[in-house]
């Protein structure tokens, strides 16, 4: 494609407003202003909401509402159960929304963006790696705490108050429960006992594989985003894509 | 970053760091991935000036390049994942260079300069790289580590695209991520001579410049600054690189560089710490 200055200039700045709309996903994720990020960095147009997907590596939410539920409702509850046992052993600390998180800790950073604007500058598809950790304290002074690491995909659609994620997939390759050797861990234990997959994940609208770790990145050269034209569902980040589908499962292209 | 250029430079210019940004995270993935020749047949530049350095030395050359980066590294690939497939026989059937691969030299803290002349790109990364396995390095259990390293790299504008050009590797840290002290361990295993500092990269099978470019972390030095960020500059020349002596993408050399520092025969009774006080302890 050749392009006028102008659209350069365009392109050059949407890939920067691409990057660091995913960098404020990895910061809200982080502080768990989910609420926040769904309003701030997601679509809001109507249409692209019925079509947004969250996706994690047992399958995918679809739609704001199936997002708004798990991302949001669902973590609240989560957040609420974890604050019992610090009402139960202080009775000062009161059971409320400025309470949640309590004796809690987390970091996604983002890094390693490939991001590629389509041609016709309307979407995005963007590539990247997060190294990050989670803490959970307990009221008697102990703690939980993860090393978790794991490869993330993005669909970006660009709405009048600028790029928005429309298809995000946060996907887990590995969890290593400080204080235990991970050499320990069995190879072949089901994704569905990492600890993380069962604090984070839940039951998706659309189960099916979309990582698997045991495999790795086995998929990643046919799912790496590339330069394109234009947006089509089957090279999308979202349910009717084919990110990590086997060889078998995917569309002839 | 000149601001004094030509309005159409700059757009250009900038065009170039997200270019770099590009080509560094799709080698990150692609190397993750096992998958070299995808990587070194699209993005490289096949120059008799073509480098690529580790603390072992330099390579130089697309040839020799090319046999160390893609044809050793797939003949390793596919040797170890024949042998995990020993042991796990439902990995037979899946593409044996990126099945169970997902070592990923995260990228962070990009500086990133383009010549005057618009034919160059420097850039310097830091890498907070994880580099595990469900099969770790065993082939049996789960495993792996973290890597920290840093990274000097050179493009050339050559044929209308940008060209990898130079790439120069400087491990500085390894180490477990669920046990261990990384520093003392290190330290420990230097005494015992399971490690010598310079070799935690092993060595490559054919290298024209051998010598000791980056030092790895040790407690007896100061930090390497191996690959200084870049600064505005006008070309790409032996005061501007991280391979002197192959900044011409033709081929001509202008430094007949020779190897900073021979290996020396292996000798294991020496001891590097010799100078070091032991502890009363």
């Amino acid at each position: 494609m050749v392009y006028t200055n102008e659209e350069r200039i365009d392109r050059i700045w949407d890939r920067e407003n691409c990057v660091q709309l995913m960098n404020r996903h990895a910061i809200y994720y982080s502080n768990d202003m989910r609420r926040a990020e769904l309003d701030d960095l997601w679509v809001q147009d109507r249409e692209n909401q019925k079509t947004a997907s969250l996706a994690y590596n047992n399958g995918y939410y679809v739609g704001m509402d199936a997002i708004s539920q798990h991302y949001v409702v669902e973590r609240e509850q989560q957040l609420y159960d974890r604050l019992k046992p610090y009402c139960q052993a202080d009775p000062s600390v009161e059971s409320c929304r400025e309470n949640l998180g309590l004796g809690a800790s987390a970091m996604h950073t983002s890094t390693t963006p490939l991001i590629y604007i389509a041609d016709d500058g309307k979407t995005a598809r963007f590539q990247g790696y997060q190294l990050g950790y989670q803490s959970v304290g307990s009221p008697d002074g102990t703690a939980e705490s993860y090393l978790e690491f794991g490869l993330v995909y993005a669909d970006l659609i660009r709405e009048e108050g600028g790029w928005k994620i429309w298809h995000l997939v946060l996907e887990h390759d590995h969890t290593v429960e400080v204080g235990h050797a991970y050499a320990e861990v069995p190879v072949l234990r089901p994704d569905s006992e990492d600890p993380i997959i069962q604090m984070d994940c839940g039951t998706p609208t659309v189960q099916r594989t979309v990582f698997d770790p045991f495999y790795g990145w086995e998929y990643i050269w046919q799912d790496m985003p590339r330069p394109y034209e234009t947006y089509r569902d089957v090279d999308g980040y979202g349910p009717n894509g084919n990110l990590g589908k086997p060889y078998y499962e995917r569309e002839r292209r | 970053m000149n601001r004094e250029l030509p309005f159409e430079q700059r757009i250009f210019n900038a065009e170039a760091c997200q270019t770099v940004e590009e080509y560094k995270a799709r080698h990150a993935y692609l190397h993750g991935a096992g998958y070299s020749r995808e990587e070194w047949d699209l993005m490289w530049l096949n120059s008799p000036n073509t480098t690529w350095a580790h603390q072992f030395g330099r390579m130089v050359g697309w040839d020799e390049v090319y046999l160390n980066n893609v044809f050793h590294m797939d003949r390793q690939v596919v040797t170890d994942k024949f042998g995990m497939m020993e042991t796990f026989p439902q990995l037979m059937g899946h593409d044996i260079r990126s099945v169970c691969a997902g070592g990923c030299h995260a990228l962070t803290s990009d500086v990133i300069e383009i010549s005057d002349d618009g034919k160059f790109a420097r850039a310097s990364f830091l890498t907070p790289g994880t580099l595990m396995g469900v099969i770790g390095m065993d082939g049996h259990h789960r495993g792996g580590f973290w890597l920290w390293e840093r990274y000097g790299s050179e493009f050339a504008y050559v044929d209308g695209k940008w060209q990898w050009f130079h790439e120069q590797v400087c491990p500085d840290l390894a180490g477990d991520y669920d046990k261990g002290n990384w520093a003392h361990d290190r330290y420990l295993d230097y005494l015992d001579r399971d490690l010598t500092i310079g070799e935690v990269g092993g060595r490559p099978a054919q290298l024209t410049e051998p010598g000791l470019i980056h030092a790895d972390y040790s407690i007896t030095q100061i930090v390497q600054d191996t690959v200084h960020p870049p600064v505005p500059f006008q070309t790409l020349d032996d005061d501007n690189t991280y391979s002197k002596g192959r900044t011409d993408p033709t081929g001509e050399i202008t430094i007949q560089a020779g190897p900073a520092t021979k290996f020396g025969p292996y000798n294991p009774d020496e001891n590097p710490f010799a100078h070091v006080k032991a502890r009363e302890d």
